[in-house]
């Protein structure tokens, strides 16, 4: 009998830290979604009860009168952009590096991995001036370019990995029919590799999205502001103007959609994490 | 053979010939070769000769006419001409090499490629090059042109009172290096700023390591239920972005309607902290912050090499008579750490570097008084954002860059070196 009470106090002592830090995680969440719902004197005055009416007041005043809207676009034009240019560089890179043992191929692929620890923060500021130079700046195109490239070294990571685990006797018995390399990069082993480049593509889809300081110094104009430079001007006028509220709404919409990739994708995007993160 | 080899010298010939570029191979008789060279050439004198030219004059001068000369263009301009120099070079050493080694192979006297075949040759040795050099040459540009731009600007006088149009910026050799250590003001907000960034590096990262594989191994229990679900809301820290997370943290820990001092503090009989003005506090509760955002990664990396221990190790223990702590302390420890260790310091160089959660949560503040630009909380990357941004001191910041770089960089060897070890180890 005794030794049954241990062992259940063992066992509540163990799920106490589980369910307090359940509500940890929980708690911001939730105070910003209720928080989306109130007006700014329920805010202040009873931030934890259900809000009097669901209105979306809120939703509407970030959707047009803070331009959320046009912020959503514009995230998405860079999101996509950067995605697929990461891709175009990176999948014929990483197949090189990979696979094709030529003069240079280890040095070059040391070359990638550390120019995967250099800090993106140091390349800010010369940045800023190069794409000046180039007439870049203050340009989704030109913030899209360099997204793609600071996310190039990991993805050609990512998908070496995946490139290494494709059987090299249909590559060879391809190249045995008359297939050219070109050939076989685009008609095998780009095939083969499908699962990799998807996973890698959430991953920067959601680092595109998410992204705000190169665009905090990359892009100029309010008609140009992503989502989260939006939100960051939202958040900065709430100050003064009090629209709590109204920053909690645009916060909610700025999550949704990565909520939505994390719902459909949880799986491939922890694997394709942990995978590349215990073998490199 | 013999007579061959003593007859023809084409190796040596087609190379000399090759110092101007298409010559050698016009001479090894491979026209279509020879005219690519000279083409490539004649594109490039006359594409990048004014890029050239300027931008050797800019880097050295920075400029001479106030107002005419925009020192921090030219020295851009300077770079890229210095980037385009070598990769002219690279081409030009190409050439060199292609005339030496066809000479040679007519001086063994191998037939000359047909141009079909010399074509097939291009597209398969070049294969691999093909395929790098756009994104290679990109990179060069987000890279390496990045750092050539830092290590040089940190070796002039450049900040917003001495800036151009109006001022020409100068070199002034190691003066900002110095300056920092020998200016009390500098010195003073270096080391501090320093201190804190090692502490706030060390207790943030463990502390999330800990988080993460503390509940890691809770999770893994056997008889727990719901364990999926639990698993899902721990990752939610992670696919909630972390600016609008860090934007949450920043309400709810403010001071006056924030939901810490008045709900949870209130409900445990503490009354209100000054989170955002109080050194200290808001030095704790960024960590405990990081360690919300920086867990789940831990966690689920942890939760995938527990469940490939197997279960004999435990049944073997539990046979010994051994306790959880001590199962833990012996078996499960050991084999996570061995296992994810290389990660375990990526996170703490990422945190050494987190300029999100300082800048985000409180923009590094609260000031303080004496610091050059420096608040309590900021580390040294958000430091050097504000010597840039805000304060203007773009020379001195540069020069701490490159301090800063030298940390990271040797982490990042040490690191390199580690996990190569490793991965042979794994190999055995």
């Amino acid at each position: 009998m005794k030794r049954t009470v241990g062992q259940l106090m063992a066992r509540t002592a163990l799920r106490v830290p589980l369910f307090l830090w359940t509500v940890a995680v929980l708690y911001p969440i939730f105070w910003m979604f209720l928080g989306s719902f109130k007006t700014n004197a329920e805010i202040y005055s009873n931030p934890w009860g259900l809000p009097e009416t669901f209105n979306f007041q809120n939703y509407v005043m970030a959707w047009t009168d803070y331009n959320i809207s046009t912020s959503v676009f514009n995230s998405l034009i860079v999101t996509v952009l950067g995605a697929i240019l990461c891709l175009i560089l990176a999948i014929p890179t990483a197949y090189a590096i990979e696979r094709i043992k030529f003069k240079g191929s280890h040095v070059l692929f040391t070359l990638y991995i550390s120019a995967m620890m250099i800090p993106m923060v140091l390349a800010w500021i010369p940045l800023f001036f190069l794409l000046a130079q180039l007439n870049l700046l203050d340009n989704l195109v030109g913030l899209a370019v360099v997204y793609a490239l600071s996310q190039l070294p990991f993805t050609i990571f990512v998908l070496t990995s995946f490139i290494s685990t494709i059987p090299k006797s249909l590559e060879e018995s391809a190249a045995i029919d008359g297939m050219s390399p070109y050939g076989i990069l685009w008609k095998i082993v780009t095939p083969l590799t499908m699962s990799g480049i998807i996973t890698v593509t959430i991953m920067n889809t959601i680092q595109f999205w998410n992204e705000y300081f190169m665009a905090l110094i990359f892009l100029q104009s309010e008609g140009n502001y992503t989502l989260a430079l939006a939100i960051d001007y939202i958040s900065n006028e709430a100050q003064y103007t009090n629209a709590w509220g109204t920053l909690f709404a645009s916060l909610v919409i700025a999550i949704i959609p990565v909520i939505i990739l994390y719902a459909i994708f949880q799986r491939r995007i922890t694997k394709g994490m942990t995978e590349g993160a215990i073998k490199g | 053979m013999d007579i061959t080899e003593a007859k023809t010298n084409h190796k040596k010939i087609a190379t000399y010939l090759s110092i101007f570029p298409g010559a050698g191979q016009f001479y090894n008789r491979q026209f279509i070769k020879g005219s690519v060279f000279l083409f490539l050439t004649i594109i490039f004198m006359s594409a990048f000769w004014d890029i050239i030219d300027i931008g050797l004059w800019g880097i050295v001068t920075l400029g001479e006419i106030p107002m005419e000369d925009h020192s921090i263009f030219l020295l851009v301009q300077g770079i890229i001409a210095l980037l385009v120099i070598a990769i002219g070079i690279t081409i030009y050493v190409i050439n060199l090499v292609d005339a030496y080694r066809n000479g040679k192979r007519r001086d063994l006297g191998f037939e000359k490629n047909s141009i079909r075949q010399q074509y097939q040759n291009l597209i398969d040795t070049g294969f691999p090059y093909l395929m790098l050099s756009p994104g290679f040459f990109l990179l060069i540009f987000v890279v390496i042109f990045p750092i050539l731009f830092v290590i040089l600007l940190s070796f002039t006088n450049y900040s917003i009172s001495n800036s151009p149009p109006a001022k020409l910026v100068d070199w002034v050799g190691f003066d900002n290096y110095i300056d920092i250590f020998k200016m009390d003001t500098w010195r003073h907000t270096f080391f501090n700023v320093f201190k804190w960034t090692i502490i706030w590096t060390f207790a943030a990262t463990t502390l999330q390591i800990a988080v993460g594989i503390f509940l890691a191994v809770l999770v893994n229990q056997k008889e727990l239920k719901f364990k999926k679900m639990i698993r899902t809301i721990f990752i939610l820290p992670w696919a909630v972005p972390a600016f609008v997370s860090i934007l949450v943290f920043a309400g709810m820990f403010n001071n006056t309607f924030g939901t810490i001092n008045n709900d949870i503090l209130a409900f445990l009989g503490i009354g209100p902290i000054s989170w955002m003005t109080d050194p200290f506090w808001t030095k704790f509760a960024l960590i405990m912050i990081q360690s919300w955002l920086g867990f789940p990664f831990i966690f689920v990396m942890v939760t995938g090499v527990l469940q490939s221990i197997p279960n004999e190790l435990y049944e073997a223990a539990q046979v010994d008579g051994a306790s959880m702590w001590q199962k833990f302390k012996n078996i499960t420890f050991p084999i996570v750490m061995y296992a994810t260790a290389p990660i375990m310091i990526t996170q703490y160089t990422f945190n050494f570097n987190n300029f999100n959660v300082i800048f985000l949560f409180n923009g590094g503040d609260p000031a303080v008084v004496g610091q050059n630009g420096a608040g309590a909380t900021d580390i040294l990357i958000s430091w050097i954002y504000k010597l840039t941004l805000e304060v203007g001191q773009y020379g001195k910041a540069a020069a701490i860059t490159m301090m800063l770089s030298l940390v990271v960089i040797t982490v990042a060897i040490w690191q390199f070196r580690r996990t190569k070890s490793f991965q042979e180890e794994d190999m055995m």
